[in-house]
């Protein structure tokens, strides 16, 4: 018999506390092996709280880290499909999840992110590319605005 | 999504050099994310340094290069000449590949060192400080050889010969010249064309390139990412008997075929 299974909590922004695999999160987030490493987390009475990733969001994080743990020999091709499963959100979906990974750095769900969006964006024209991201101030004065429109036609 | 600017500058980084100049167009966060030295650091190549240290300009390139960018979009709009003025180096402005020319200097000229059949003068509008003017030989036999390490991986590249005519040429009008590359120990690809740009024949002619010179290319081969193999370009015509004169050869020039 091996020993048991060292868990994690975290807790989410809706303050609901996920028990998790440690090697799963120590594996895949540059924070929480930074934590655990450094000894700030106490496996007595620590929860981490993620005030900023809501249940929905953190589930599926937990859910990617999991997969990614215990089936990195599977071959690419199940892999990538799994991948793209994954992903298959809404844009506020993609949103939370950027976000979550951005903040836990988990960098290969950042990797999948960013070049699914990468793909979400290319070839568009730059209003398709403000609504994708919701943008409603670029930011540029009437000017600038007016000055790239007319000197570039064809981005628009 | 509002996303934060590290967050667009790793996304832009995933891009190509001419999106991230149109993503500029999004939004002010946009823009600071796609000027970033972080997305251009990505789209220049990891040992643009050592090379632009090499080179005879770099002290120039570097105190007017204030950021990742200026850098990319000097090293794409004119080459730098390295390698003791044997080889020049530049982007392809669309991918960020690198493209590189083997000087005249770098190539094996038969007849080469013997001033009564070929000269080496110097040409304002050339990048290199001498280049290859043939005064007249009946034996044409140009060589060339490059590792493909020096160039970008997963890529398929073009070799151009790059020369000019003069004015008083003789014998190359009707006279087809065979062009070949490939790999050292594989086969080699051959073909005849006309390297002189006023000939009417059937055979392909050279294209223009900016004046003077013009350019014709070898053919297209593609370098993997581990490999290191030697690319060899040949340019032979010895059966002929014709007699050839006014042909300049500034060097062969490497650079990624359009649509990869």
């Amino acid at each position: 018999m091996g020993s048991p299974v060292k868990k994690i909590m975290l807790c989410s922004s809706e303050k609901e506390i996920f028990s998790v695999e440690e090697q799963v999160m120590v594996q895949h987030s540059v924070i929480i092996n930074n934590m655990i490493e450094d000894g700030s987390y106490n496996h007595e009475e620590s929860k981490i709280p993620l005030d900023c990733v809501d249940s929905k969001t953190l589930k599926k994080v937990i859910d990617y880290c999991t997969h990614h743990t215990h089936h990195h020999n599977d071959n690419q091709e199940d892999l990538e499909a799994w991948d793209a499963q994954f992903l298959n959100v809404d844009s506020n979906g993609l949103y939370d999840l950027l976000m979550a990974a951005n903040y836990l750095e988990i960098r290969n769900l950042l990797d999948l992110i960013y070049g699914t969006i990468k793909n979400m964006i290319k070839g568009k024209k730059i209003d398709e590319i403000r609504r994708i991201f919701n943008i409603k101030d670029h930011g540029f004065t009437p000017e600038e605005e007016e000055q790239n429109r007319k000197e570039y036609p064809h981005f628009y | 999504m509002e996303l934060p600017e590290g967050c667009i500058a790793n996304i832009i980084a995933r891009t190509t050099p001419k999106d991230a100049c149109r993503l500029c167009a999004v939004s002010k966060l946009f823009k600071s994310a796609a000027d970033s030295d972080y997305v251009w650091g990505r789209f220049l190549p990891s040992d643009v340094v050592s090379l632009v240290s090499h080179s005879q300009s770099h002290s120039s390139l570097i105190t007017l290069s204030t950021s990742n960018k200026s850098l990319y979009l000097a090293l794409s709009d004119s080459p730098i000449v390295i390698d003791q003025g044997k080889m020049s180096f530049q982007l392809d402005k669309k991918s960020g590949k690198k493209c590189y020319m083997l000087a005249a200097r770098a190539l094996t000229i038969v007849w080469g060192d013997t001033p009564r059949y070929w000269q080496w003068i110097p040409l304002e509008e050339s990048r290199f400080s001498e280049v290859a003017r043939l005064e007249h030989v009946w034996w044409l036999e140009i060589r060339g050889v490059l590792s493909t390490l020096v160039l970008t991986p997963n890529t398929h590249y073009a070799a151009y010969l790059v020369f000019s005519m003069e004015e008083d040429r003789i014998g190359f009008q009707d006279c087809p010249v065979e062009l070949s590359i490939g790999m050292l120990g594989g086969e080699a690809s051959t073909k005849n064309v006309i390297l002189d740009p006023e000939s009417d024949g059937v055979r392909q002619l050279p294209n223009l390139r900016g004046n003077p010179w013009l350019e014709i290319e070898f053919g297209v081969f593609f370098v993997s990412s581990t490999e290191d193999e030697q690319v060899q370009m040949s340019v032979v015509e010895t059966e002929a008997g014709v007699l050839k004169s006014g042909l300049i050869i500034e060097g062969i020039e490497f650079r990624p075929k359009e649509d990869n």
